[in-house]
């Protein structure tokens, strides 16, 4: 028994067993969900020994499993990322067949959960680049409708992300190469180049961006959160691994520069997007992009003594960003079901059928906004206060880009709760999706009041990265 | 084996066949180039590595390209739905890939003064997939195409990793991952076939 068997091959394993049942969309959603919640519940309660006790068996456990001689480990330090990850699963598997997800997300969902452990678990590192283009591969059915045309925003989605992999791959190759000299002033701009290049196609940056937006749009709102939140978190780990790895890299003046004005470009052009957007699965989309923005200025921040207290809050963000998302999506979701399309003009006045799930998607909206009393609000605010030491001109864009995603939310709020005044309000959602959205909402609220909570539980994370770490 | 004197000649394949990808529009054809062009890939990845390690990228190439093609014959008409591309079309096409040949060919020399472990063969013939693959990608916006645009770019990209990178784990999943291109391509051929109930 070792580590990588419960939290990746018995996930993946799983996910083959639910694909065969997936007609039983119920029973499939529940035994996913019950399984993510148990492997996360695991991965809290089992201590790290190299022998398990059960009952009266004492059973050797490996944290590490090897694979044609290379290793995939899952140590102690890994235990909150899968903690993190499990739990995301569980949360937006439970709500799948409300949110319409097709009979696909469920199976493919937990594969691609399971790949991207094995992603987190690969030694050496680099490989989790092929890992994440498998998962990224496990996710395309689930983001496409039966019966219908394949849009382009999941060919672009599908061609982006592989397009970034070999350039991880070269990249990981020429850093060994710049270890031995560093003085190589070539090699080391084509490092740069290349891995700029492989991060940019695969983390959606300004160009690379358009496949976000598209997909939000054609896909199942929800399905397409989930991808969302989960691949971008895991290219982040990989990118950090570089920093990590290669001392030269941390230590290149203007990297850490680069990576701020990556993540100011990304929220400033995401913001001003949100303010004239006219369709909310769009939206949605660019309050992503800027969820990626900050997680750049985070680690552009994250440096000598405030190294620790960033790579916190780069952590501690995956809690009220994965809600937020799971809120808005699921409200995206249950709507689309009763529309045409999500374009504001199509959405008039929903809000009077379906006020719950379109409060909480306000809600949602404003927490990522970063307005006051939600969610995301202590650690934009942290954000911003290191920022604005660092560059204060960056800080006025970022907020601005800020103000761009809150001017979204007021002209999403006027589309829901506009039309005609004769229709009376009432409350036509399931039970079940009322319970999810009030659960939600009430996080959202008691995640804003109570920071502490959630920031403890990241406190430890950033002790994998021990090279970043002063 | 010594592949050393079929080197060239497998440059000039993967060459015509990425060529012909790009103005192909009968499927049938276009999956036999793809097969061609695995083949071309199999004699430039062995000038690094042993046959039977390099006979994987041809296997797994052509898994890929049987994936496709049974998916294209599985579909209402045989999957005749391509439209015949106009004169002007290829004409295109042809001039594109003639200048991008002439870039990968200029790009060749300075690719081994970067990376000293690739002959200049697997320069030529993995620049010249990256490039021809890059550009038919940025031409379609079909399921199918875009399929073998990705499969011409990474088994372009596979000839050069090859001289730098001999890992079985990498090898496996770097098969896995053309595999799993076909396959994703295959369920976007059909998917606008399956009932909305799937």
């Amino acid at each position: 028994m070792n580590a990588p068997f419960v939290w990746i091959l018995f996930p993946g394993l799983l996910s083959v067993g639910l694909y065969i049942l997936r007609k039983r969309e119920r029973l499939v959603a529940i035994l996913a969900t019950s399984t993510a919640l148990c492997l996360a519940g695991l991965a809290w309660w089992i201590p790290v020994r190299e022998q398990m006790a059960i009952g009266a068996w004492i059973l050797p456990f490996s944290d590490t499993l090897s694979v044609f001689g290379r290793h995939f480990t899952l140590g102690a330090i890994d235990r909150p990322a899968l903690i993190m990850l499990y739990l995301t699963a569980a949360l937006w598997f439970g709500a799948a067949p409300p949110a319409r997800t097709g009979k696909l997300f469920v199976p493919l969902g937990l594969g691609m959960v399971a790949l991207l452990t094995a992603a987190l678990a690969v030694e050496p590192f680099l490989y989790s680049a092929l890992l994440i283009e498998m998962a990224v591969l496990v996710s395309i059915p689930f983001l496409t409708l039966p019966g219908r045309q394949v849009g382009r925003g999941v060919l672009r989605y599908l061609t982006f992300q592989t397009l970034g992999t070999p350039f991880i791959l070269f990249t990981g190759w020429m850093l060994t190469g710049v270890g031995t000299a560093p003085e190589d002033q070539g090699l080391v701009l084509r490092v740069m180049v290349t891995m700029g290049l492989g991060f940019a196609f695969l983390l959606a940056v300004f160009p690379f961006h358009s496949w976000i937006p598209m997909l939000a749009q054609e896909a199942n709102p929800y399905s397409a959160s989930f991808v969302f939140l989960l691949l971008p978190g895991s290219i982040m780990l990989l990118g950090l691994g570089f920093l990590n790895n290669f001392a030269w890299l941390r230590t290149l003046p203007g990297a850490y520069l680069l990576l701020r004005s990556a993540g100011v470009l990304m929220v400033v052009t995401a913001g001003l997007w949100a303010a004239f957007q006219r369709h909310l699965g769009r939206m949605l989309a660019y309050a992503l992009i800027m969820e990626i923005g900050f997680s750049f200025i985070t680690i552009g921040l994250a440096q000598g003594t405030q190294t620790g207290t960033f790579l916190g809050i780069f952590f501690a963000a995956v809690v009220p960003r994965g809600l937020a998302l799971g809120v808005w999506a699921l409200a995206l979701s249950a709507l689309r079901s009763q529309t045409a399309d999500l374009s504001i003009a199509q959405v008039q006045g929903i809000a009077r059928r379906y006020p719950i799930a379109a409060g909480s998607l306000i809600f949602a909206h404003f927490s990522l906004a970063g307005l006051p009393l939600l969610a995301s609000f202590p650690l934009r605010l942290a954000l911003l206060d290191g920022l604005v030491l660092a560059s204060p001109s960056s800080a006025f864009w970022v907020l601005a880009g800020m103000v761009g995603l809150l001017i979204g939310g007021f002209r999403s709020l006027v589309g829901l709760v506009g039309g005609a005044d004769e229709v009376k309000w009432q409350v036509t959602e399931s039970w079940f999706l009322i319970g999810y959205f009030i659960v939600g909402v009430l996080g959202l609220l008691i995640l804003g009041l109570f920071p502490q909570w959630f920031l403890s539980l990241s406190a430890s994370i950033p002790s994998a990265f021990e090279q970043l770490l002063p | 084996m010594n592949f050393e004197t079929l080197a060239l000649p497998a440059v000039m394949v993967v060459y015509l066949a990425a060529v012909l990808l790009l103005i192909s529009s009968d499927w049938r054809l276009s999956i036999a180039v793809l097969a061609l062009q695995y083949a071309g890939i199999v004699i430039l990845v062995g000038l690094s590595w042993p046959l039977e390690k390099a006979v994987v990228k041809m296997v797994a190439g052509w898994m890929a390209g049987a994936v496709l093609g049974l998916a294209l014959i599985s579909l209402p008409g045989g999957g005749r739905a391509e439209n015949r591309l106009p004169f002007s079309s290829i004409l295109f096409r042809l001039l594109g890939a003639s200048l991008v040949g002439f870039v990968a060919y200029s790009w060749g020399p300075r690719i081994i003064a970067w990376m000293p472990e690739v002959a200049l063969e697997q320069a030529y013939g993995g620049m010249v997939l990256i490039a021809l693959g890059l550009f038919h990608l940025g031409l379609t916006a079909h399921p199918l195409r875009v399929s073998l645009g990705l499969l011409t770019v990474l088994g372009g990209f596979e000839t050069l990793y090859a001289a730098l990178e001999s890992s079985a784990l990498v090898t496996g999943l770097l098969a896995g991952v053309s595999l799993g291109l076909a396959l994703v391509g295959a369920y976007l051929l059909t998917v606008p076939t399956l009932e909305e109930t799937e």
